[in-house]
């Protein structure tokens, strides 16, 4: 008989760490893929006129290389490490809510899959350069459909990414160990918080873009073709995600650089508190220096100054951080291991990029430099030089701690050195190229470019080569190392006071107790916070000893085969989606199916998280785990559908400037329909509360009439938006009419479709609150359900006056 | 408890109002001249505030529900100046 259990642990797992590791190999994978994509662009480009590649050819490497490093290598290794060690150095025993953790995985490897199998759609994939400029990601100049694919896949990926941020922002606020205050957490774990709300605010935003450029090139909306939006708009919305992104990627690296110094030098880390203050500072100023990369498109001159000057100041806080590590060195007993020197390699490749960054900050010398191989240089001096190769560093640091086993020492200070070759053969000399426009495919020989861009190509081979060292020495180590014991660098964080590689629930010795004087364990019992015998995803406690490790080395009681599924069917539903409508069947029904499948699992008990009731829980002490997620999950929201309302409002207000005289209220809508859809809805909020308020009474004929109630009044508004949209385009208010309609239905749609989401949780509710115990059982669930139906009403209420009244 | 749906009941009522007063201001706003805009919108912005405090609200402490929020909102300001901005003020047109 074959065992299949090794593979279904992979497949099944909701254990955080093994999640981790799926996402580490997932991430090198994609690494792999795209970096084999820019080697083949760079051998086109390493002499003048050479026809090794096509036009199209070199536009989809280079594409799809950037949005592959950037969104499925750089970020997602990041929350490799995440994943791995933000529970444990929290001193918790998993994440918050583990099947959704599996489920971001899933979603993210179908999102990876639906990028890549875009090549094969007909045409080609993306071919309009990572940051999918309007006009040439229009189909009048982009006509593929892999286009659009690709258009789905980041959807997808940031749904993906999402929801893992709402799920380690519960973790890290909710689940600490006692004493494990938020200024005792290792700065990796600080650097993933700053990362997680990045990306809670700034992935919304790319949604948003997103779903604009979709509805434009699926359902014919003219949002980049009119000129009341256009490139302008696009760029906003982009930039406004993009840049924040950046430090996304940067933070995890640079911050493992911060606690590799202080393990490596024997010090603690300088200034700790000022860092932790400069990262927060960093993270806010980056939602204000976006229009840096719009200096050339025509906006104002007060927008370029301000944005010049948000720009600059964004390096102060990253030069205090720097001296704050180069501090923590002095003085110490530094041991030059490879975690180290890639440390160390990190910081002196940051600080180029730093600085050549504050060139681009000034609109002058940004003038100049726009558009060349300047910007490529510096922006891969930052991304790679200060975040993949602190990232690297930690690869080599926790290594040991992931396999039990040790690296070899030598290859790693070879890949090292190779490294730091090709890095700087590959990017310094991209800087000489400052008069060469990054987005030709060839150039003639006149130029005299041919000798620096052959100097990149061998550095970017060089490079290349170095990985085939890392990826042999860890290959090989992980087999045939020798074995690592629990703290092989005298690590100050708690994951090196436990076995290597850790057991299922983390600490074996009970629940860690952290405190000035060290970390002592206690046993744990099983008097949870939420008063339950439940372990992460339906598991029983042990004897009493939650934190004991289990005998079942695949942790099979804690699988879960639905979040696999259910980023199967909503992979193949979205690549049916523009294939044909059997695949979109098809997935649909998996994902139903699925969603249906999750459910019945929730309510057989098997989610259940539990909570140490004496943890670490501020600010959110009050709040359960659910209910802190949901409101997380709301705050994304409000940064996708604010920056929805905010393409509304540069629509509306261009609309003058550019001759379109946008419709007089009650010339296209019909007022009174929409303000009796708006009665209907706020009604529904009505029940709702009042559904909460019989759940915690103990009325069960209360709480349900006022759920069926709630649904019955969500479920005709749809009735009613439906026949609005009937007549609109009986009346020639199509998709394609006017930015006017475009807005109109994309506003309305997505507001529609989070009703049909929210009715969707309303049916499981009332089965929830059919199967409970007690009706006050179901009162927490009902509890949370409100909050996002208040939030559905929330933004219904500006919608109403925006699109019918304005 | 009575008191707790007397509270919803009554909020219920203030966005009733604020809709009617919205829905008049629209079709009749002649008098508020170019303040009709920005007085439907400040309408909307309390009626949302309403749902926020009182019917999302529920038990929970709403202190640092509240201070995330607000963050929340505070992300995307930037974006909507330099939208408008982008529309507003002059262009200069692309550079040499």
């Amino acid at each position: 008989m074959v065992d299949w259990k090794p593979l279904k642990r992979w497949l099944f797992t909701t254990n955080h760490k093994d999640i981790g590791i799926l996402y580490l190999l997932t991430s090198l994978y994609f690494f792999v893929t795209a970096g084999l994509f820019a080697l083949t662009f760079r051998f086109q480009l390493a002499v003048p006129s050479n026809t090794f590649l096509q036009p199209d050819e070199y536009n989809q490497l280079v594409t799809t290389h950037g949005l592959l490093m950037l969104l499925w290598v750089i970020t997602p290794l990041g929350a490799a490490f995440a994943n791995y060690f933000v529970p444990i150095q929290i001193g918790a025993r998993d994440m918050a809510f583990p099947r959704l953790n599996a489920l971001s995985y899933w979603v993210y490897l179908a999102s990876g899959m639906l990028a890549l199998s875009s090549f094969f759609a007909g045409g080609g994939t993306a071919d309009w350069g990572w940051t999918t400029y309007a006009p040439l990601n229009t189909v009048e100049f982009s006509p593929a459909v892999g286009g659009s694919m690709m258009g789905l896949a980041l959807m997808l990926l940031m749904a993906s990414s999402i929801v893992s941020t709402v799920n380690f922002l519960v973790t890290i606020f909710r689940l600490r160990a006692p004493g494990m205050s938020l200024v005792r957490l290792p700065l990796f774990t600080w650097g993933w918080i700053f990362t997680s709300l990045l990306m809670l605010w700034a992935f919304p935003a790319f949604v948003s873009a997103l779903s604009l450029l979709v509805a434009d090139r699926a359902f014919g909306t003219v949002f980049f073709t009119s000129t009341q939006g256009g490139p302008l708009l696009w760029d906003h919305m982009f930039w406004f995600f993009g840049h924040p992104e950046v430090y996304v990627l940067l933070l995890p690296g640079f911050a493992i650089v911060g606690d590799l110094f202080s393990t490596f030098s024997r010090r603690p880390l300088y200034a700790k508190k000022i860092i932790i203050a400069c990262l927060a500072i960093a993270s806010i100023l980056s939602f204000t220096v976006w229009a840096h990369h719009m200096f050339m498109t025509g906006i104002s001159q007060s927008l370029l100054e301000a944005f010049n000057v948000t720009t600059e100041l964004i390096s102060i806080p990253f030069a205090i951080i720097v001296i704050a590590y180069i501090f923590t060195l002095r003085g110490g007993s530094i041991r030059f291991t490879t975690p180290m020197l890639f440390a160390v390699g990190a910081l002196g490749l940051f600080i180029i990029g730093g600085v050549t960054g504050v060139f681009n900050s000034s609109v002058a010398l940004d003038t100049a430099f726009r558009g060349t191989f300047w910007v490529v240089g510096h922006f891969h001096y930052t991304i790679v030089g200060g975040g993949l190769t602190g990232l690297f560093g930690g690869l080599y640091y926790w290594f040991p701690k992931i396999t039990g086993r040790m690296y070899s020492e030598r290859l790693g200070k070879i890949h090292f050195a190779i490294y730091m070759v090709g890095f700087n053969l590959l990017y310094f000399p991209m800087h000489l190229l400052y008069d060469m426009p990054r987005r030709i495919f060839k150039y003639d020989a006149s130029t005299g470019w041919g000798p620096i861009n052959l100097l990149i190509t061998i550095g970017g081979f060089t490079f290349g080569i170095s990985q085939l060292i890392m990826f042999a020495n860890l290959l090989w180590s992980a087999r045939r190392g020798p074995a690592a014991d629990k703290d092989p660098w005298g690590g100050y964080s708690l994951e090196w006071g436990i076995p290597s590689p850790p057991p299922e629930f983390n600490f074996p010795e009970g629940v860690p107790v952290i405190s000035a004087s060290g970390v002592t364990f206690r046993p744990s019992t099983p008097a949870m916070a939420n008063g339950g015998q439940a372990m992460a995803d339906g598991g029983h406690a042990n004897g009493g000893h939650a934190y004991v490790s289990h005998e079942d080395e695949f942790g099979e009681e804690h699988w879960s085969h639905w979040p696999i599924v259910v980023a199967a069917g909503a992979g193949i539903a979205l690549w049916g989606l523009l294939m044909g409508l059997p695949a979109l069947f098809l997935g649909t029904g998996v994902l139903a199916a699925a969603l249906v499948g999750w459910g019945r699992e929730s309510l057989r008990g098997r989610s259940e998280v539990p909570v140490e009731a004496t943890g670490e829980k501020w600010p959110f002490d009050r709040l359960e785990n659910l209910s802190l997620g949901m409101w997380i999950f709301v705050f994304g929201e409000i940064a996708f559908f604010g920056t929805l309302f905010g393409a509304f409002v540069f629509l509306r207000m261009n609309s003058p400037l550019t001759g379109f005289v946008w419709p007089r209220p009650g010339e296209v809508h019909n007022i009174f329909w929409g303000g009796f859809n708006t009665i209907v809805l706020l009604t529904s909020g009505l029940t709702m509360v009042f559904a909460l308020t019989f759940a915690r009474r103990g009325s069960y004929r209360g709480l349900q009439a006022s759920l069926v109630a709630t649904f019955a009044l969500g479920a005709f508004f749809m009735v009613n938006k439906a026949f609005e949209w009937n007549e609109l385009f009986t009346n020639g208010f199509t998709f394609s009419t006017s930015s006017a309609s475009s807005i109109y239905y994309v506003l309305s749609g997505v507001h529609g479709a989070h009703v049909v989401a929210g009715l969707t949780a309303l049916v499981y509710l009332m089965v929830k609150a059919l199967k409970a115990g007690s009706v006050k059982q179901a009162s927490g669930a009902v509890e949370i359900f409100g909050i996002y139906w208040g939030m559905v009403d929330a933004v219904w209420v500006f919608l109403f006056p925006l699109l019918y009244l304005l | 408890m009575m008191i707790e749906e007397a509270k919803y009941a009554a909020v219920y009522g203030i966005l009733m109002l604020g809709l009617i007063v919205e829905i008049l201001i629209a079709v009749d706003g002649g008098a508020l001249g170019s303040l009709a805009g920005p007085a439907i919108l400040a309408i909307a912005s309390l009626q949302a505030i309403f749902i926020f405090l009182v019917y999302m609200h529920g038990r929970y402490g709403p202190r640092p529900v509240a201070v995330f929020a607000v963050i929340s909102l505070i992300t995307v300001v930037p974006l909507f100046i330099a939208l408008l901005y982008s529309v507003v003020m002059p262009h200069h047109g692309s550079l040499p």
